[in-house]
């Protein structure tokens, strides 16, 4: 999670070992020769800069955007697709989605109105609300349905897969609403 | 709209270079940010799909301050593709500057 949560930070945040950890876990796609080979020159491109004199939450903030950056790395490998690495699995690549719709979601957050005049707050406040209403109905809905279905069906068995999935879901859910308050609310502090 | 124009251009720019001298990627970034500034990030995966696509090579050469730096070396295709680009460039920065001086 830790990593992840990276993805939300501004450069300034990051020195040259959260950066290159980053890389590695957002290049999990990649062959491990191609990334290492990736890291490597970040790594030496930052000593290079702090040899001049920078500290490495410049020379990473220079690099800009990190999401903006890796996918202009994986762009550049859409190419030759010998170098993908066969053995991504599902998992990641639903996970590497999966950040790719928090981003998503993040710039949707970003593009509200900010400041700190009480109409924009209210805005925010009920976008934000909004949004877990709207996925809250559509959970509750889901569960009775497939309760229906599975208990109709299965019987006590599809009670317990029932009532597993609920976990499930509800930790992705939390884990959801973990990053989107982590990002809400420290962007608000920047301002 | 500066950022477009750039990166346009950056391709061509980074083959000129390493078409004169096989350079590092951090040298790149110097000699470019000279002519206008980059975020440093672009540059290695432009080098990325540029070797990918076959228009530069790498190789390692080992420096005295420190680790083996990875070089880039223009390749025959690389020079043929330097060509076209350039011409192309000519030939659209003289027909935006003409319209743009006509008004």
């Amino acid at each position: 999670m830790r990593v992840y949560r990276n993805l939300w930070r501004k450069g300034e945040d990051m020195n040259k070992k959260i950066f290159l950890g980053t890389l590695v876990k957002e290049l999990s796609i990649l062959k491990i020769s191609e990334r290492e080979d990736i890291v490597k020159e970040y790594s030496q491109h930052i000593d290079d800069e702090v040899s001049k004199g920078k500290t490495e939450e410049e020379a990473v903030a220079n690099f800009g955007n990190i999401k903006d950056l890796v996918m202009d790395i994986l762009d550049a490998y859409n190419i030759d697709s010998s170098v993908v690495n066969k053995n991504g699995n599902i998992i990641e690549k639903t996970i590497y989605h999966f950040k790719k719709f928090m981003d998503k979601v993040s710039d949707t957050i970003d593009s509200l109105p900010k400041g700190r005049n009480v109409g924009a707050q209210i805005l925010n406040y009920s976008v934000y609300v909004s949004f877990w209403g709207i996925l809250l109905t559509g959970l509750i809905f889901f569960y009775k349905v497939l309760g229906y279905v599975l208990g109709g069906v299965f019987g006590g068995f599809g009670v317990f897969v029932m009532v597993s999935l609920i976990i499930v879901i509800s930790i992705i859910m939390l884990i959801i609403l973990y990053n989107i308050t982590l990002h809400v609310f420290s962007k608000k502090n920047t301002n | 709209m500066t950022t477009q124009f750039k990166k346009g251009v950056l391709e061509m720019l980074v083959l000129q270079l390493i078409s004169e001298e096989d350079k590092y990627g951090y040298e790149l970034v110097e000699n470019v940010n000279e002519v206008f500034e980059i975020k440093e990030g672009t540059i290695y995966p432009l080098l990325k799909r540029l070797t990918n696509e076959k228009y530069c090579d790498s190789y390692f050469k080992e420096s005295k301050e420190g680790p083996a730096r990875k070089y880039y070396m223009v390749t025959r295709l690389g020079k043929d593709k330097l060509k076209s680009i350039r011409k192309e460039w000519i030939t659209f920065h003289e027909s935006v500057s003409k319209f743009m001086e006509k008004r």
